[in-house]
């Protein structure tokens, strides 16, 4: 049997997400999600290749706090492409859902073809990346960087977003981040340390 | 020779006596007019409801009415607007001006006489008229400023039914588009079912959100326990529900009422997947009498805490981005139905009784 996509649908509304889940059921793997902890559950359990995700969730549906809430967890620990589709008010938040990492924000209501389009090409960046990853051993990692702090600074960033990507996909396996990266133990024990990264904050960190 | 100096000192006395007594009445008469006309302008200022543009064109009429100023001008600049009247003489008076970033004031008078005690009580009317503006100008602002902020709140309130509704049809449309077996018919038709209780409560709800006072008097005979039952549903709360009753009612607006107080559970049920719930129905001989009970927090807020029942004012909300107009609906709708609610602020959470007389 082929292996579908697997898309999460993060949207509050019920007749809404049975409409989205219907148009493109039958072309991937659909999965529900009516609010930010369900939609957590579901990204830690499943190899989701895209999320398409409304803003404004319970308990907040009038403010957007609740879907960037999702967008800070994907861009922190997961490799997924987002398409943001929401009713919120439009400039602010599409400068915050661009600023974590959101492949595209479509506002509501939008032609199903859009969506659809715009759903096809984040999985072509998306597959694109895969094979880059597989390959090429080439991992992309998205930074949101404050001009001015310097070097150093943008350098530790960098590092903490790797290891910390590492520790979670390997299930905190110290050995085996140390081989992926291509240092001593010591050398991983130390950063861990120097970050603060505990087995605990990597497991549970929803 | 001594009688003739004491004949005139007396006269001198009696003279400067009556003149004392003279300028007694005359300025208890002129103060009591100053105070009276005070008094007028500061009733006046109550009268138009604090209206300044209002306010600053009759109450220097009546003063120049009264014959206090022969002229006046002012300026006044608030929220955009200017209102100009300039002098009809070239005579100069006094002025009084303000220039803040929310509002300008100028306003001069010209009196009659600018001197002595008359120059006293010009300078004590411009300082009461010009204050009283200050102020009037200032509420209007406050109360601007308020409104604003809850309509745009009701706004974005609004803005994400409506859209989901729009993304909905757009949806639906472009799905009965692209339908081509009966297996898919059957599918979308089963969705469509799954979905047209949430439409109505959104719908409900949008309606509600528009008109606080919904004008439909549809009653029948309804089960209590039914309505609760498929909101609980249709939130997956942990609620038990003990005791049943019936009621001849408005069916629409006690679904409204009893969405509007599980919908609050719910929310705080995202933060605490441990909430639980409790509604009893009693049913009484003439009335019946139904307590919602949550496991959730208490409420925190310092004002709502000394007086649980502000709980019920318009825009008194504890949710971070919340609307505030819920309670103060389902209040509005339960008198409506001739009930009452009330509001606990327990230990163990909040607890709401509501009565219904048969």
């Amino acid at each position: 049997m082929v292996k579908r996509t697997k898309i999460l649908i993060v949207e509050d509304d019920l007749a809404l997400r049975k409409q989205i889940s219907f148009a493109f059921e039958n072309n991937f793997n659909i999965i529900e999600a009516q609010d930010r902890k369900e939609a957590i559950k579901i990204l830690e359990k499943n190899e989701v290749s895209l999320v398409i995700l409304d803003l404004g969730l319970p308990p907040y549906e009038d403010s957007p706090i609740e879907g960037l809430k999702i967008l800070d967890y994907i861009n922190e620990y997961l490799n997924v492409k987002v398409v943001v589709l929401t009713g919120q008010k439009e400039e602010k938040a599409t400068i915050e859902s661009i600023k974590r990492g959101a492949f595209d924000y479509l506002p509501k209501p939008i032609e199903m073809e859009k969506l659809l389009y715009s759903i096809e090409r984040a999985l072509l960046y998306e597959s694109i990346e895969k094979k880059l990853e597989e390959k090429e051993n080439i991992k992309k990692i998205s930074l949101n960087v404050e001009m001015g702090k310097g070097l150093k600074f943008l350098k530790d960033e960098i590092e903490k977003k790797l290891i910390f990507r590492l520790l979670k996909k390997t299930n905190f396996n110290i050995y085996r981040v140390s081989k992926i990266l291509g240092i001593s133990r010591q050398n991983l024990y130390y950063l861990l340390r120097k970050f603060g990264l505990e087995r605990e904050n990597v497991r549970d960190n929803n | 020779m001594l009688e003739t100096i004491i004949e005139n000192l007396s006269c001198v006395l009696v003279l400067t006596g009556g003149i004392i007594i003279i300028v007694f009445f005359y300025f208890q008469i002129y103060t009591k007019k100053v105070f009276k006309t005070l008094l007028e302008i500061i009733k006046l200022n109550e009268r138009i409801n604090h209206d300044p543009r209002l306010f600053i064109k009759n109450s220097l009429e009546k003063l120049k009415e009264k014959k206090f100023l022969k002229d006046y001008s002012y300026k006044i600049s608030y929220l955009g607007m200017e209102i100009i009247k300039e002098k009809d003489t070239n005579e100069e008076g006094i002025h009084k001006s303000q220039e803040a970033e929310y509002c300008q004031i100028y306003i001069e008078i010209i009196p009659y006489i600018l001197r002595g005690e008359r120059k006293f009580a010009c300078i004590l009317i411009l300082e009461t008229l010009f204050l009283l503006v200050r102020m009037d100008i200032l509420i209007k602002i406050k109360s601007f400023e308020e409104t604003l902020k809850h309509i745009s709140k009701l706004q974005t309130y609004l803005q994400h039914d409506i859209k989901n509704i729009a993304q909905f049809i757009k949806g639906l449309s472009y799905n009965l588009k692209n339908i081509n077996t009966y297996e898919e018919r059957n599918r979308l038709i089963k969705y469509l079912k799954e979905s047209s209780p949430i439409l109505e409560i959104k719908a409900n709800r949008i309606l509600s959100n528009l008109y606080i006072k919904i004008e439909n008097n549809k009653k029948k005979e309804i089960n209590i326990k039914n309505i609760i039952n498929e909101l609980i549903k249709f939130y997956k709360l942990g609620c038990e529900v003990k005791g049943n009753a019936t009621i001849y009612s408005d069916e629409s607006k006690l679904f409204l009422i009893f969405d509007n107080i599980l919908k609050n559970i719910y929310d705080k049920s995202l933060e605490d997947k441990e909430i639980k719930c409790n509604i009893k129905i009693e049913d009484e001989k003439e009335k019946i009498t139904i307590m919602v009970k949550d496991t959730g927090a208490k409420i925190q807020s310092e004002i709502l805490c000394e007086d649980i029942d502000r709980i019920f004012e318009p825009f008194a909300t504890t949710k971070k981005n919340g609307l505030g107009i819920g309670l103060y609906q389902t209040k509005l709708l339960i008198e409506e139905l001739g009930g009452k609610i009330t509001a606990e602020n327990s230990a163990d959470g909040v607890i709401f009784k509501i009565l219904f007389y048969k």
